[in-house]
């Protein structure tokens, strides 16, 4: 089973296109407020995790994936070679979204100063494509979480799905400054601000050397 | 999906990186990196290692529906990461 999942701040707008270019036969999803980044703690792109049946990971590659590649097409082979994991004990799933938002509403009603559970209930609703409903939750988030990269990321991306892309620049630019070297957040910046440098194609030059900059002037070196 | 790959092999730190796991067969760690693409790898390590459940993360398919990571067990699943940045 492939699964391609786009890191878009932009959501299925940005990632659709792409997939049908592709012709994709395989799973395709998308991940406009960096769920999976944040689960899985990767902060740059391409990536390829192998899960065997039982959902456990069996091997990863943060960076440079590309099937392509030998590395990558090595590791994929031998990992679909492998006898099939017995399944053991059921591992725990995630609740729907209707039982998240339950449990998270049950929360704020006893607690309604809970930035965290306003933060997680802000993120169900954007990822429902309910912006307007998580607008302020994620902004109290926000405020009361100043110092999280993941509170901040969100509301810029709200800001963004209702069309403000000022604020939400600003909003994803206190996320990077949160967590710099987080390339995922840093790029979704550029493409917000120089969507004339990924399209049609990627100017990889004027990546490399955007970088540069920013990282000069981030007291990072380059 | 072209765009996911573009560019992987031309050096930038942003799409060098790090493996980790048994099915890579030997020297496939020793990717070669310069320091600095080290140092992008060991910052990109995140807190999930090989051998653990990976976390039911909700996700959405082209349709906006709803998407758990959870849907897929019982089948091997190769989940790759790309964007159209």
């Amino acid at each position: 089973m492939f699964l391609a999942v786009a890191m878009d701040a932009s959501g299925i707008p940005a990632a659709k296109p792409h997939y049908a270019d592709a012709k994709a036969t395989y799973v395709t999803l998308v991940d406009p407020q960096n769920a999976l980044s944040d689960a899985l703690g990767f902060k740059v792109i391409p990536n390829g995790f192998l899960i065997d049946e039982a959902g456990v990971l069996q091997f990863m590659q943060v960076g440079g994936f590309d099937v392509k590649r030998q590395r990558s097409m090595t590791a994929v082979e031998d990992f679909l070679a492998r006898a099939p994991v017995k399944a053991g004990a059921p591992a725990p799933k995630a609740p729907s979204d209707s039982e998240r938002i339950s449990q998270l509403k049950k929360t704020l009603s006893g607690e309604p100063g809970n930035a965290e559970a306003k933060l997680q209930l802000g993120k169900v609703y954007l990822r429902q494509g309910k912006p307007d409903a998580a607008m302020p939750l994620l902004k109290d988030a926000a405020a009361s979480m100043a110092k999280s990269p993941e509170a901040q990321f969100a509301l810029g991306s709200c800001l963004l799905a209702k069309g403000d892309k000022k604020a939400g620049v600003a909003q994803l630019r206190k996320a990077l400054k949160l967590d710099s070297k987080n390339y995922v957040i840093r790029k979704q910046i550029w493409l917000v601000e120089h969507p004339e440098k990924f399209h049609p194609e990627i100017d990889w030059g004027w990546q490399r050397e955007q970088l540069r900059k920013e990282l000069a002037a981030e007291g990072g070196g380059g | 999906m072209r765009r996911a790959t573009a560019g992987a092999g031309d050096g930038s730190p942003l799409h060098e990186g790090r493996a980790q796991g048994t099915p890579i067969r030997s020297g496939a760690v020793d990717c070669g990196m310069t320091p600095l693409l080290a140092l992008t790898a060991v910052l990109a390590s995140g807190p999930i290692e090989v051998g653990q459940m990976v976390p039911d993360v909700t996700l959405t398919d082209m349709d906006g529906k709803a998407v758990r990571l959870s849907e897929f067990r019982g089948k091997k699943v190769i989940l790759f990461t790309w964007a159209s940045w």
